[in-house]
């Protein structure tokens, strides 16, 4: 009797719709369509149907060999000791850590877990046992070989993402038509956490309006939580005290229909975000239509490839001017919309990320 | 170079020089530099503002409950020395013996803490979208209403005013005529007529049986429309396309009203068109026509409450940004021939200058937007 091959992929916590997640459930897709009967084992799911508990975990890597693959992006500890188990060929999933001089001063508990998550990465970067890195991009594989993974072993693989379940949602009624009638010039997607750049982006508006004299509305679309509330208020304040604070729009977590609404209701999308591993919004931003134009961030301006439209920390003039540019210019906006989305497209269609994801896999063997 | 021909480095290295020359002209920076992270948290904190949130009183339920969703997991603890060890032994043989009990006791208590999650994200959504209520009422402009409402009698007798120098209603039907052939059969309605006056438009739409309703704001012209039997109402046209349910109108007409509203009111009523016509329904906005020099001293500048006077250009940007497609500019109501300068006498090369000059002072005194939704 034949048994289809085993594989396992360890994860910290999984919910639909974050990035890793979405990575997680593309990299099953594409396992199963390749034979593979796939296991997934989280400590919290949010989508805990699709997950059994860590613990489980322990007896049935025992039982096993097959693939396994660790998804690190934040710290976990019984994760780790889960590897020591691992007796078939085990890829180390690289979400990247943001930085804990992040949290620093505003709470301390994410602060000390991007720390230790930091140190654990550094310690998956020397394992003996793993058979391939997958870093979600360029940026990430060097940071991982300079903490001493073997640079032959690591492979970058863009995150795997669902944009066709976002472009093929119906938005939501109610949302959009609150935000049609409140359209935002510029749209961020990302979770309010400080490394994110809403700070810049805030007094970005600020200097458009020095410049010409009108006020640009703002939205920033993403999940805000309860331990980064002071972060909220301080954005606040910040647009408080630039006279902005009526044009700044901070939703909240969204759905995916209401994240439908978000870009289907905005112009342009900016990201001045501090630190990135990938940036999927990006890409789903591209996908949506909107002009994108970005901070000066390695992972981003390596996402955005040959098409990023960038600016430096001193060069908040000139971002505001593009801004305007585009949003007065139909002609422009078109035509870098529709650059971006070529470029976007081609680089980084589900398709070709599902098939690269395989050929490594089939690279490493069962 | 891409496929559309655009390079954006090249846009990027020319937006900079506009940017740098820009920056030249207006002089330094107002804006404050932006505060790093730790500046910002000191400046705040020392205002008494956000703090951090590592205090754990203020940590989410959800994740201080998550610690502590397996019973079997607790750590144990036995004060009694010796006899503490022995007692934590049989306390770790009951649980085991316990374990299938205490795993389906964990399922539960995960499903509830999910549960929790799901309804403190309710509530914050809801907490949220009361926020957006509250900024919407704060922010609401005063209103069509208040802004574009007729003068009271005590500073102006604008009803005289309009009587005198808007016409009759024979005059203004014939002004009005040329649009009655976007409206032909009563499938083509409901049509709503914003700031309809004596209701001269309604009184044609009703002729061929289509149905529709106006609103105006100055007494008599209700008074007097209703008195003929149109279905015409007090009200601020605004608060009437707020009204209308979506997608609901064949068609939307409004003739020399917008001029007297401001520029937010303007967008708003464009904004609320799109949204309360049915796809391929009509928008007619007709103004009068700033471009012609001879309309802007007379027409114009005669009405002390005309506020925003907007080129047909302006106008047909904006209905585009508002969504509408197959935007044309029609122009209408001629400049009297006798106003005009007169070329027959003149020699062929002093004629052409003359006709130049009477097309920029004597354009046509009105333009209308008229647009699909």
């Amino acid at each position: 009797m034949f048994r289809k091959p085993v594989a396992v992929i360890l994860v910290p916590t999984l919910s639909f719709g974050d990035a890793t997640g979405t990575d997680v459930f593309g990299m099953r897709e594409a396992l199963q369509s390749a034979g593979y009967e796939v296991r997934i084992f989280a400590d919290a799911a949010g989508a805990a149907s699709e997950a059994k508990p860590a613990r489980k975990a322990f007896s049935f890597l025992r039982r096993h060999r097959g693939l396994v693959i660790y998804h690190h992006g934040i710290q976990w500890e019984s994760g780790t000791k889960l590897l020591d188990l691992v007796r078939g060929p085990l890829m180390i999933r690289d979400h990247n850590v943001t930085p804990s001089r992040f949290f620093e001063g505003i709470n301390d508990d994410y602060s000390e877990n991007t720390r230790r998550g930091l140190e654990q990465r550094r310690a998956l970067a020397s394992r003996s046992n793993v058979a391939r890195y997958l870093p979600c991009s360029n940026f990430s594989a060097s940071e991982l070989t300079s903490f001493g993974a073997n640079p032959a072993l690591v492979t970058p693989l863009p995150p795997i993402h669902n944009i066709d379940r976002l472009i093929n949602t119906d938005s939501d009624g109610e949302t959009l038509k609150r935000w049609s009638q409140n359209p935002a010039d510029i749209l961020f997607v990302g979770r309010i956490a400080p490394n994110k750049g809403h700070r810049r982006l805030i007094r970005i508006a600020a200097i458009y309006r020095e410049l010409f004299g009108e006020s640009l509305r703002v939205r920033f679309v993403g999940p805000i939580a309860d331990e980064l509330r002071a972060w909220q208020q301080l954005l606040e304040e910040d647009a408080g005290k630039m006279g902005l604070r009526s044009q700044i729009d901070i939703t909240g977590a969204v759905s995916v229909e209401e994240l439908k609404a978000a870009y289907l209701t905005s112009r342009l999308f900016v990201s001045c975000s501090e630190h990135e591993g990938f940036c999927v919004p990006l890409v789903e931003a591209s996908a949506m239509g909107l002009p994108i134009l970005i901070g000066e961030q390695s992972a981003m301006v390596e996402t955005m490839g040959d098409v990023a439209m960038t600016f430096g920390k001193t060069q908040d003039d000139a971002m505001a001017t593009m801004i305007h540019r585009l949003l007065k210019s139909p002609v422009d906006r078109e035509n870098v919309r529709r650059e971006q989305q070529l470029s976007m497209e081609r680089r980084f269609a589900r398709k070709v990320l599902l098939d690269r994801f395989l050929e490594i896999v089939h690279q490493v063997g069962t | 170079m891409g496929n559309t021909g655009i390079n954006i480095l090249d846009l990027v290295s020319e937006v900079q020089k506009e940017a740098d020359a820009l920056r030249k002209n207006i002089g330094p920076s107002k804006v404050p530099v932006q505060q790093t992270q730790s500046e910002a948290l000191a400046a705040a904190a020392l205002r008494g503002g956000p703090k951090s949130s590592a205090d754990p009183a203020r940590a989410s339920v959800p994740s201080r409950l998550y610690n502590n969703v397996h019973p079997a997991e607790a750590e144990l603890h036995s004060h009694r020395g010796q006899l503490g060890r022995v007692i934590i032994f049989f306390k770790k043989f009951f649980r085991q013996m316990m374990r299938p009990a205490l795993d389906r006791q964990a399922s539960f208590n995960q499903a509830l803490i999910q549960s929790l999650e799901a309804l403190m994200e309710e509530n914050r959504s809801m907490a949220r979208n009361l926020e957006y209520l509250e900024n919407e009422i704060a922010a609401l402009p005063r209103g069509a209403a208040q802004e574009a409402s007729p003068p009271s009698a005590r500073d102006f007798n604008y009803e005289g005013f309009q009587e005198r120098y808007r016409g009759s209603s024979e005059q203004v039907r014939e002004m009005q005529s040329h649009y009655e052939g976007y409206f032909s059969e009563p499938a083509d309605g409901p049509v709503l007529d914003l700031g309809c006056g004596r209701g001269e438009f309604l009184e044609v739409l009703r002729e061929k049986s289509i149905p529709c309703s106006g609103v105006d704001l100055a007494d008599a012209a209700v008074t007097f429309a209703k008195k003929r039997g149109l279905d015409i109402e007090k009200r601020d046209l605004i608060q009437a396309l707020e009204n209308s349910a979506d997608q609901s109108l064949g068609g939307i007409v409004s003739f020399q009203v917008i001029e007297h509203l401001p520029l937010r009111s303007i967008t708003r009523v464009l904004r609320l068109a799109k949204q309360k016509l049915r796809p391929g329904g009509i928008l007619i906005l007709e103004t009068v026509n700033i471009a012609s020099l001879y309309t802007h001293a007379n027409a114009f500048t005669m009405d002390p409450t005309h506020s925003l006077a907007l080129h047909p250009l302006t106008l047909q940007f904006m209905a585009e940004d508002a969504r509408f497609s197959d935007i044309n500019i029609v122009y209408g109501a001629e400049v009297p021939s006798e106003d005009k300068l007169e070329t027959s006498d003149l020699p062929p090369e002093l004629s052409e200058n003359f006709r130049r000059l009477n097309t920029l002072l004597f354009a046509p005194q009105d333009y209308a937007i008229i647009a699909r939704a």
